[in-house]
């Protein structure tokens, strides 16, 4: 079975003003050949006014409100009494279970009790303990591949890595990695309702055996940590176990795959960007922060849970709405020249791990696997660029190229 | 207003007046301090908004709440702090809080 992706007749609320009904290109399951970035989002931001309602914006065909500025995307991102972070994935519905991804699909209070469970083991300080582990990782990935003179980026480094890193955390069998793949690619990228079903089945039955073991064989891994750890002075249930490893396998995966992917994409059409990270590599860290302004491949959304208004816009419970990193990175308000790209930018920082209570609990280990895969990369692999005649394209939805095919 | 000491790596010093109630994170970022990130916006959620607080300034903040120790679990040295949770009272008047090196 197909998901049903397809635009659907929709009817428009009666509190939405008609000149507020425009189109957005940022389609769930659709493929472009345009740029995303450069010529997709600048045009919404050209066109559209700040806050508007688009017929098919949310994922399945179904109308949401768009918000194009950083500044009302912050605003909002805080605004947790009127914007919910509940039931926005569709994982646990699809297999007939009731479970939320824990922390992402909670709101206040007990959003915060999962924060301080959950933060303890990506706090920047417990991330840092990993630079070792994850540097040899990407060795082993540059080295298979750094004289073969060419790769496809994603399938030969950038899919696999944070499989790897992650395998490591949870404490499961390296071995494991392709199959992991295979359930990240059914679940994210298949866009068959069946295929998905099947994958996440896969996957948390596989989480709960885990789970179940750990309980039995404690070790030192995040499986050992959740099943011990105390919420509010009590043990977390099942359900929230698996919503807790199911939003790490979901959030910390695939999300990391694509900013590489986007990275190095860009280093491949710009050698002059690549020399100044091989001249001076620690440059990296503020190229790598840059790279995330200009590229943001996430999309999250909120809905509305009470009758509230910004900038004059009137939002009524159920609503949907998309918090679209993408657009906030190239807001023209937001960034002198947003679709430039200058490592040197003084920094206004970026949305695109997000903004306020909610902003990526992996943020710290993200930035360190894109750091060390860039380092490892440029060290070992001379000037590469984009194999001759090939044409890029990306998916929408998270934003990720289709394929990212170097030559060197 | 208190007076709040911002002081860099380098030691260069800059004494801000902030207002009572904004948090120590906002008085930095709002003047255009270097060094306070504070990339969630004030939520305990990021610790990149982290200083050093000496020992005579320690014992009269209010102690940190569950969610801010969870964000400095193995960060180096006891006496960080995330300047978002910290609150500008008229007691703070003349403290100095060292800004590292790095937020990351
Ligand atoms: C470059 C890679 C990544 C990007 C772009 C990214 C992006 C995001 C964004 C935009 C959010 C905010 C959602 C919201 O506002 O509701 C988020 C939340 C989250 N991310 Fe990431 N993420 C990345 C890597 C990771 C990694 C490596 C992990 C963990 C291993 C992770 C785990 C999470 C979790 C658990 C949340 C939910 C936090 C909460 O709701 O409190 N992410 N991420
Ligand atoms: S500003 Fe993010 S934790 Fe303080």
């Amino acid at each position: 079975m197909e998901l049903d992706l397809s635009p659907k007749e929709v009817e428009i609320p009666a509190h939405v003003p008609d000149e507020l009904v425009l189109p957005f290109p940022f389609l769930f399951g659709v493929k472009t050949k345009q740029d995303p970035f450069g010529e997709l989002a600048a045009q919404v931001h050209a066109e559209t006014p700040p806050i508007f309602y688009s017929k098919h914006a949310y994922p399945g065909g179904t109308p949401a409100w768009v918000v194009r500025t950083a500044e009302d995307l912050k605003t909002i991102h805080f605004d947790t009494e009127n914007f919910s972070n509940k039931g926005f994935s569709p994982f646990s519905m699809i297999i007939g279970e009731t479970w939320n991804l824990v922390p992402a699909e909670s709101d206040p209070p007990i959003h915060a009790h999962y924060r301080a469970f959950v933060s303890r083991v990506f706090s920047p300080g417990a991330i840092a303990k990993l630079e070792d582990k994850i540097r040899g990782y990407a060795r082993e990935y540059v080295e298979g591949l750094k004289d073969k003179g060419k790769c496809e980026f994603m399938r030969d480094f950038a899919f696999e890595f944070p499989i790897k890193v992650f395998m490591e955390l949870m404490g499961l069998p390296q071995s494991r990695t392709k199959q992991f793949l295979e359930w990240e690619e059914a679940m994210l990228h298949s866009h068959d309702l069946k295929k998905m079903a099947v994958a996440t089945r896969s996957v948390v039955d596989y989480l709960r055996e885990e789970l179940a073991d750990r309980r039995e064989n404690p070790t030192d891994d995040l499986f050992t940590y959740g099943v011990q750890a105390k919420i509010d002075g009590r043990e977390l249930t099942d359900d929230e176990l698996v919503g807790f490893t199911f939003n790490l396998f979901i959030g910390g995966l695939d999300t990391v795959s694509t900013q590489m992917g986007l990275q190095f994409l860009h280093l491949a059409r710009n050698p002059e960007h690549q020399k100044m990270l091989r001249d001076d590599p620690s440059l990296i860290p503020a190229a790598i922060d840059e790279l995330m302004r200009a590229y943001p491949a996430v999309t999250v959304f909120k809905t509305v849970t009470q009758p509230c208004e910004l900038k004059g816009v009137k939002f009524m419970p159920g609503d949907k709405v998309v918090m679209s990193a993408t657009l906030a990175g190239r807001d023209p308000a937001e960034y002198d020249a947003a679709n430039e790209i200058r490592f040197d930018r003084e920094s206004d920082g970026h949305l695109s791990f997000g903004y306020g209570p909610h902003l990526c609990l992996g943020m710290h280990l993200a930035r360190r696997e894109m750091r060390i895969a860039m380092e490892e990369f440029l060290r070992a692999v001379p000037e590469f660029r984009l194999k001759d005649g090939v044409e890029v394209e990306h998916y929408l939805g998270m934003i990720q190229p289709t394929a990212v095919d170097l030559v060197w | 207003m208190p007076k709040i000491t911002y002081e860099q790596p380098d030691g260069t010093r800059a004494e801000l007046e902030v207002e009572e109630g904004m948090s120590v994170m906002r008085g930095a970022v709002d003047n255009g301090i270097d060094g306070i990130v504070a990339e969630c916006g004030g939520a305990c959620a990021c610790a990149t908004c982290q200083v050093v607080i000496g020992a005579e300034w320690r014992d009269k903040l209010p102690a940190p709440g569950v969610l801010e120790e969870a964000m400095l679990e193995d960060v180096e040295g006891d006496d960080r702090r995330l300047s978002c949770q910290i609150e500008v009272t008229a007691e703070l008047d003349g403290m100095v809080v060292k800004i590292p090196a790095t937020q990351y």
